[in-house]
Order: structure tokens, then C-alpha cells, then sequence
């Protein structure tokens, strides 16, 4: 099962790993750095992933049945090819940990209090080689099949938690040169859009569903933005110490109180969310390992992962804080330098292309 | 001369039938001929074999090869290569030989018990036709046959099983149906190679694409209205010898979540009730898990007031809660099992046993606590809404219940996650296994999980692209 999938699957893709990394501790750090102008910093970095996005449409519509390795080895060589490869194998082998770490984080506040970190790596572990080994066409499908479950409770999680009017926060009070300093530590938390270009032969894409990325992530947007509002109008002074956003804005809701631990309804979302985007992180770091080493297969491709993740997980030198750390502080570097190669090789690609017709 | 001539032919072809002692014969001499009737007397139909091809044979003044349809009026006559004579002996033919002639006459008088058309057990219905299949071919194909006045009513045989020699009937409707999928099917058939066919489910494993899966691949069916509703819709049945259980191919999922009561009554509460066997389904199967992994990992979620009241009630139990769990489950399974084998006079004194003393006791004992026994009940009668699939459901029940018990609820999670992957990942000659929702066709959706009236539905359902798309204008 490598088949394609849908432009509609495709876009359901896109829209689910938009929240990746985003809905739990991401606001609070946010806080940290802009305060509740915070806001702005996910507005511009979401604006960075619809740039991501737009030069996603760019590419395959100038090249719809090659894949992204290919084309940059037809115009820059394989050398150049292997090494943005090799940048990308990186990068969702760092956002993979990420994810994986906060959702730990997550879980062992909120339901599992005397629980090993090795429980959650073989939960995950599991489904992520299963999934990979079932290839995308089924995580296409599974992706469908949750997607109106996970949207509706992400809903049903706002409408709860429905802030005061009154308690708004008032906005454009940091200076200039915290929403840089919070641009640059979070950006390794966005680009989630860059899977689409390693998956972007297997994506059936015609010109009229472009629509439908903009509906489904459009969706996903007005959530996210939804949240951050929810978060700090809710907490106010305090969004610091809330590390888990999602979770608490719905737990502390005023409303609805009497029927009990609402938050349960977060939970199972995260985990739902959790699992199907490392998952597609998965598949993607699998793409990018198959794509340098072409003669291996996809068992011995996730086999290989699966030992390295589970080394680096086991090492005593990586914990969770470290890893956490490592996304904030180093692995922004790591993102500026993927997000501005990306486009420098999209204008490239779209130039060289417009030379070769007549 | 001519006695001898048939009487060796006779002998021979009941030598070939190993001389069974079923194996009738039957030396009529004529004054210009000689005729030798061979069948099983078993398997034939003996007052017209007495009055439909003896009587006639010996009133007749001019027999030959050639006017022997005339002379027997009462049922089809063929001629046969001597060849053939076994085959069609053991298929309830007479096999008529004629002296000086090659080639001999089959004429078809099979006769054996049958059961007559009756409401299957396993689908009622409150209102709608009553009529199931029996275990006669013959009489499964009139119920079918009389569904469509129409030639496009393609009806194959296929004869499978080397000692058997079932006759298999691939139905499906010419232009409706898609031919790749029609032949597919017919190519497995043929490919089987086993020495006998007993029912229906011995060629479900030789049809599935993943024998090994714990799901349902291959829909079943013993109602003829039933069958003849899903072949409009383009799929391909397939009936077997002996078997009240006709299959279907292609096959998904949702198929099991409706039911035939469903378009014989309103389609709101066909809706509503197309919910509930879902949400059922869901009781059944997570339910019994989530309990133990509420309790065992997450306390804290529970709701204080029933918190309080499981901890009353598990108060110096002797056993951890999975255990509790699992001891109830499989004492309900055991009782099942037994009522499905017990008489039915016994069965009764077996629940009465089971449910009151077991249970009751049990909780009074303090062995198991109430909250328990509701969860496993709850589930276990959830698990009949679908009772297709209770065999299946069974076996999540309890993956989700050591799930739950080892992992908590990120393992039932994950579980549901890996399941609905997996689910996805198959296909039904063709068709997306949880098609019409992922993928999503939406021209399928108005018999999906709800459902539209009938005269909504304007087209066949596209997952597995049929001929002829359009139902109605």
C-alpha cells in the first residue's frame, strides 16, 4: 500500500499536522517570550507555513508526477539532493522527538502519574511502525476517517471553554524585540507544511483542490488562533505556568462544571492527534531514508529507525527537558536555514521550469 | 446378443460407481432392442422413475436414441458420451443405454429432502418478506431467479471439491455488475483445489484477500430479498450446494451496521437506529477496557461520586481489577457457549444458573463487584446487536481489555488508531473496506450511517464501481 492518496486526503493531512507541537505547551512558551502578544507570533509563523504551502502548490503544479528529490536532482545534482535530504531526515527526527516528548509530558501530568517514559515509547513505537509499515494510502484513510471526530471535539473543547468577553487581553504590549526573539525559539514548532513536499508525488493534486488544502487547513487555522485566544484571555497574567493549553483551558472553564473533568474530551483528542501525526512524521522520515539509500526497503528502513529512536529515547543523556530544550534553543537555527533553503530551491525550480517551455 | 451387449454395459458403468449399494439397474427388453437403465436410488426421484421412464419405455413399441424425448415427457432427456454416464449418474440422472448404439441418455429425475422456504433465525424481521434460503441450489436460485424478470440474470456453475463435486453458482446482473470483479471471483473458485465443499464458509477463506485478518471479508447473507437488493447494487452473489448461507462479494464494513429491517421502515429511525448499533458496537468493544484502565491508571478522571461508589463496592476484592474483569468475561463466555450447545429446556436452567446464582452470589461472596458484572453484561449484550460479527467483536473485547489493563488509555487509543489504519489499509476486490468514509464517497453516504429514503438514492454505490451507475431518474 504506497499508492497515492486523495488531493482530499492530502489536505486533511496537512490540516491535522498544523497542530503538531502547537496546542499544548506552545502557548505557554509563547507567554514567556511575547507575553499575550504572543498571538502575533503564531499569526506570522502560521503565515510562514501558508508561504511554505503556497510554494508547495508552486512546485507541483509545475512538476505534478516527479518527486521532490527528483527534481532537485535533475537541476542541481544528486550531491545537493542527498544533503537537503539529509537536512530534512534531521528535521523530522528532531520534530518526532519533540512531539513525542511533549505529548509525554502531556500525559504524565494529566492521566498517568506513576507511569515509565518506556510504556509511551512502545504505545507509539507501535503505531508508528505499524502505520508505516501499512503505508500512506492507509494513514491517508485513517487521517479521513478521525478527521471530523477530532475537528469536532476540538470545537466542542473551545465552545466549553468559551472565555469572558471582559477578560480579553489587551494586545502590543512587548517590545518589538521579544516578537523576533519568539519568532526565532519557536519556529522549529512550524514548517510542519515541508512533509508535503517529501510526500508530493504520492499526492493527487489537480489545479481546482488547491480549494480544498485552503478549507481544511483555513479549518485548522481559525482553531488554532481560537485557542490562543481562548488561552490567554482565560489565564490572563498566569498563561506561564499553564503548559498544557488545550487541556487547561477547558478544565478551568467556569462553565459546564457540573459535569465533571471535562478535559477528558482534550485527552483523547491529544492522543488521537499524537499518534496520527508521528505517524506521518514517520512516513516522511522513511521517505527521505529511502530516498538516500534507494536500494533499502521500507521494513528495514522503519526496523532502522525504530533502533535509533529507541537508542537516542534510552540514552541518559537525552531526556525530555533536553530534547525540549534542544527544539526552543538550537533547532530554531536548524529551522531558519531548512525554511529559507526551501524557497531559494522552489524559485530555482519554478525558474528553470518556465525556461524549458517554449 | 443384445441382452449381453447392455448387460456388460450395465455392469461396467456400475463397476465405475464401485457398486455402491445405492446403485440401482434396470434391464428392459424390447423386441428390436435391448435398454439398460443405470441410477442411484438414492438420489432419484422413484415414483417417476417408475412412472416417467420405466412405464413409458415399456409401452413404447419404437424405441430409439433419437425418439426417446418423446417417449419420456416428464423430464429433460440428453445424449450423452459414455464418458460422462458416472458423472451424471451421481448427479441423480438415469443413465439409459441402448444396445447397438454409442452414445447413451441422461435423464434428469434428482430428487432428495429438502427444507422448505422459512424465516432464517439469524434475520428476522418485523415487516418484510419472510422467505430465507434452504440448503437446496435449485430452490436458492427460484427464490433469486424470481427477484428479476430479466435476461440480464447471469447465473455461472461451477463444480468445486474432488470428492465432493460441489456445484457453486456465481450470480450477478449483466451491465450492473462489474465484470473484472465477476471474473476475479470465478478465477478463485476455479482455482480451489480441495477434496470436499460442505457449506458456504469453506470457500470464505479461499475468497478473502487477507485469510488471516480477524475481519469479515466476505458478506453472508440467507435472505433471498436481501441477496437480490445488494446484487442491484452491483455485487456478485455467490450460492453453494447445501448451504442456506449465500455470499457476497464485494464487501465493507459498514455493510454489517445495516440491516434488512432498516429499508422496511422509516429511514429516520433507520438512521437513528444505524447509530445505536454503532455506538453498540463501540460499547462492546472498548468499554470493558476503559473501565479497567479508569480504574487501574486514571482514578483521578473518574467523576468523584462515582468514584466513590466503585470504591465502596471494590472494597476487599480478591483480585486486581483485571482479573475481576476477566473472570466475569469468560464466565459469560462459558456460559454462552454452553447455552448454545445445551438443549433448550437446559439452556434456561443454565442462564437461571449463571446470571442469578453465579452473579448474585459472586457479588454477595464479595469476589466480584456489581459495577463490574454491569460493565461486562452491558458489553456482552452490546455485542449482539451485530450478531454477524460477535465472533470478531469477542476477540477485540478482550485485546481492548488486556490493552487497557497493561497500557491504560493511551493503549486503547493507540489500539482504535491501529485498528481504523489497518481497516483502512484493506480492499474488497476493489473497494475501500471502510469506504463510503475513508475514503469518502459521497454518492455512497446516503446509505452510509444515515440513511436517505429510497427514492433519494439515484445512484449505485460508487466504492466499487459498478456498470450503469444510475439507479433511478
Amino acid at each position: 500500500m504506497t499508492k497515492t492518496i486523495s488531493s482530499r486526503q492530502g489536505a486533511i493531512l496537512a490540516a491535522l499536522l498544523l497542530f503538531a507541537n502547537k496546542i499544548l505547551v506552545l502557548p505557554s512558551l509563547m507567554y514567556e517570550s511575547s507575553n499575550a502578544d504572543g498571538i502575533f507570533i503564531l499569526l506570522a509563523l502560521l503565515a510562514v507555513e501558508m508561504l511554505i504551502l503556497y510554494m508547495f502548490f508552486k512546485v507541483k503544479e509545475a512538476f505534478p508526477y516527479q518527486s521532490f528529490y527528483e527534481i532537485i536532482k535533475k537541476y542541481m545534482g544528486t550531491i545537493v539532493a542527498k544533503l537537503f535530504y539529509v537536512l530534512l531526515l534531521v528535521y523530522f527526527f528532531f520534530k518526532i522527538m519533540l512531539l513525542f516528548n511533549i505529548s509525554y509530558i502531556y500525559f504524565h501530568i494529566q492521566v498517568y502519574i506513576d507511569v515509565a517514559y518506556y510504556l509511551f515509547l512502545f504505545a507509539f513505537l507501535l503505531i508508528m511502525t505499524s502505520s508505516v509499515l501499512r503505508g500512506l494510502r492507509a494513514i491517508g484513510r485513517g487521517l479521513e476517517f478521525f478527521y471530523f471526530f477530532i475537528i469536532g471535539c476540538m470545537f466542542f473543547i473551545i465552545l466549553l471553554s468559551f472565555a469572558n468577553f471582559d477578560k480579553f487581553p489587551l494586545f502590543f504590549d512587548s517590545p518589538p524585540a521579544q516578537y523576533f526573539k519568539g519568532l526565532f525559539s519557536n519556529l522549529f514548532c512550524f514548517g510542519d507544511m515541508l512533509v508535503l513536499f517529501v510526500l508530493m508525488d504520492k499526492i493527487e493534486l489537480k489545479k481546482k483542490d488547491e480549494k480544498k488544502f485552503f478549507k481544511y487547513i483555513g479549518a485548522s487555522v481559525v482553531i488554532l488562533i481560537l485557542i490562543y485566544f481562548m488561552f490567554y484571555s482565560i489565564f490572563g497574567q498566569t498563561s506561564f505556568i499553564h503548559k498544557n493549553a488545550i487541556s487547561d483551558i477547558i478544565t478551568f472553564s467556569y462553565r459546564f462544571i457540573d459535569l465533571g473533568r471535562l478535559d477528558i474530551i482534550a485527552i483523547v483528542t491529544v492522543m488521537f492527534l499524537s499518534f496520527l501525526q508521528l505517524s506521518i512524521y514517520c512516513y516522511a522520515l522513511c521517505e527521505c531514508f529511502m530516498k538516500l539509500f534507494s536500494k533499502l526497503s521500507i521494513v528495514y528502513t522503519i526496523v532502522v529507525f525504530d533502533a535509533i529512536f529507541i537508542a537516542v529515547v534510552a540514552s541518559s543523556l537525552v531526556n525530555y527537558l533536553t530534547v525540549i530544550n534542544l527544539g526552543v534553543n538550537v533547532m530554531g537555527y536548524f529551522a531558519i536555514v531548512l525554511h529559507l533553503i526551501l524557497p531559494i530551491l522552489v524559485l530555482c525550480f519554478i525558474k528553470f521550469s518556465h525556461r524549458r517551455q517554449p | 446378443m443384445l441382452f449381453y451387449d447392455v448387460q456388460n454395459k450395465v455392469e461396467k458403468l456400475k463397476a465405475q460407481l464401485n457398486t455402491s449399494s445405492d446403485v440401482g439397474t434396470r434391464i428392459i427388453e424390447k423386441a428390436a432392442a435391448c435398454i439398460g437403465l443405470v441410477y442411484l436410488k438414492s438420489m432419484v426421484d422413484n415414483a417417476l422413475f417408475v412412472d416417467g421412464i420405466c412405464r413409458p419405455i415399456i409401452a413404447s413399441e419404437d424405441v430409439s436414441l433419437q425418439n426417446f424425448s418423446t417417449i419420456i415427457s416428464t423430464a429433460e432427456v440428453t445424449q450423452i458420451e459414455d464418458s460422462q454416464a458416472v458423472e451424471k449418474v451421481l448427479m441423480g440422472n438415469v443413465v439409459i443405454i441402448m444396445s447397438g448404439e454409442k452414445n447413451m441418455l441422461a435423464v434428469d429425475i434428482l430428487k432428495y429432502p429438502a427444507r422448505i422456504p422459512s424465516e432464517p433465525p439469524t434475520s428476522s424481521v418485523i415487516q418484510g418478506p419472510r422467505e430465507g434460503f434452504t440448503e437446496d441450489i435449485r430452490t436458492n436460485i427460484t427464490l433469486i431467479r424470481r427477484r428479476f424478470y430479466n435476461k440480464n440474470l447471469v447465473l455461472t456453475d461451477l463444480f468445486v471439491g474432488k470428492y465432493s463435486n460441489t456445484r457453486i453458482t456465481v450470480a450477478y446482473l449483466n451491465g450492473v455488475a462489474n465484470k473484472k470483479v465477476v471474473k476475479e471471483i470465478v478465477d478463485k473458485l476455479n482455482a480451489i483445489d480441495v477434496d470436499g465443499i460442505i457449506d458456504s464458509h469453506y470457500i470464505i477463506k479461499y475468497l478473502e484477500k487477507h485469510p488471516r485478518s480477524l475481519f469479515k471479508q466476505v458478506g453472508s447473507m440467507e435472505k433471498p430479498d436481501i441477496i437480490a437488493a445488494k446484487m442491484l447494487e452491483g455485487r456478485v452473489a455467490i450460492i453453494i450446494d447445501g448451504s442456506p448461507i449465500v455470499l457476497t462479494l464485494p464487501f465493507l464494513f459498514f455493510e454489517e451496521v445495516q440491516a434488512s429491517n432498516d429499508y422496511y421502515n422509516s429511514y429516520i429511525y433507520a438512521s437513528f437506529i444505524r447509530i445505536v448499533r454503532l455506538l453498540a458496537i463501540m460499547i462492546a468493544v472498548v468499554v470493558p477496557g476503559t473501565y479497567i484502565a479508569l480504574r487501574v491508571y486514571h482514578q483521578n478522571i473518574i467523576p468523584i461520586k462515582f468514584l466513590i461508589t466503585i470504591t465502596n463496592t471494590t472494597k476487599g476484592l480478591p483480585f486486581t481489577p483485571f482479573l475481576e474483569m476477566l473472570f466475569i468475561s469468560l464466565l459469560f463466555q462459558i456460559l454462552y457457549e454452553v447455552s448454545l450447545r445445551l438443549p433448550s429446556y437446559l439452556g434456561l436452567a443454565t442462564s437461571i444458573v449463571g446470571a442469578l446464582i453465579l452473579g448474585d452470589t459472586g457479588v454477595k461472596a464479595g469476589l466480584i463487584s456489581p459495577p463490574a458484572v454491569i460493565v461486562v453484561a452491558l458489553a456482552k449484550i452490546a455485542l449482539y446487536t451485530v450478531p454477524e460479527q460477535a465472533y470478531q467483536l469477542t476477540i477485540l473485547q478482550y485485546l481492548f481489555l488486556f490493552i487497557g489493563g497493561s497500557l491504560g488509555i493511551i493503549g486503547i487509543v493507540g489500539l482504535l488508531v491501529y485498528l481504523v489504519l489497518y481497516l483502512a489499509s484493506l480492499d474488497s476486490y476493489g473497494a475501500p473496506y471502510l469506504a463510503p468514509y475513508a475514503p469518502r464517497v459521497y454518492s455512497d453516504l446516503n446509505d452510509g450511517v444515515f440513511m436517505e429514503p429510497t427514492n433519494n438514492m439515484k445512484y449505485r454505490p460508487q466504492s466499487f464501481k459498478t456498470y450503469n451507475k444510475k439507479r433511478q431518474k
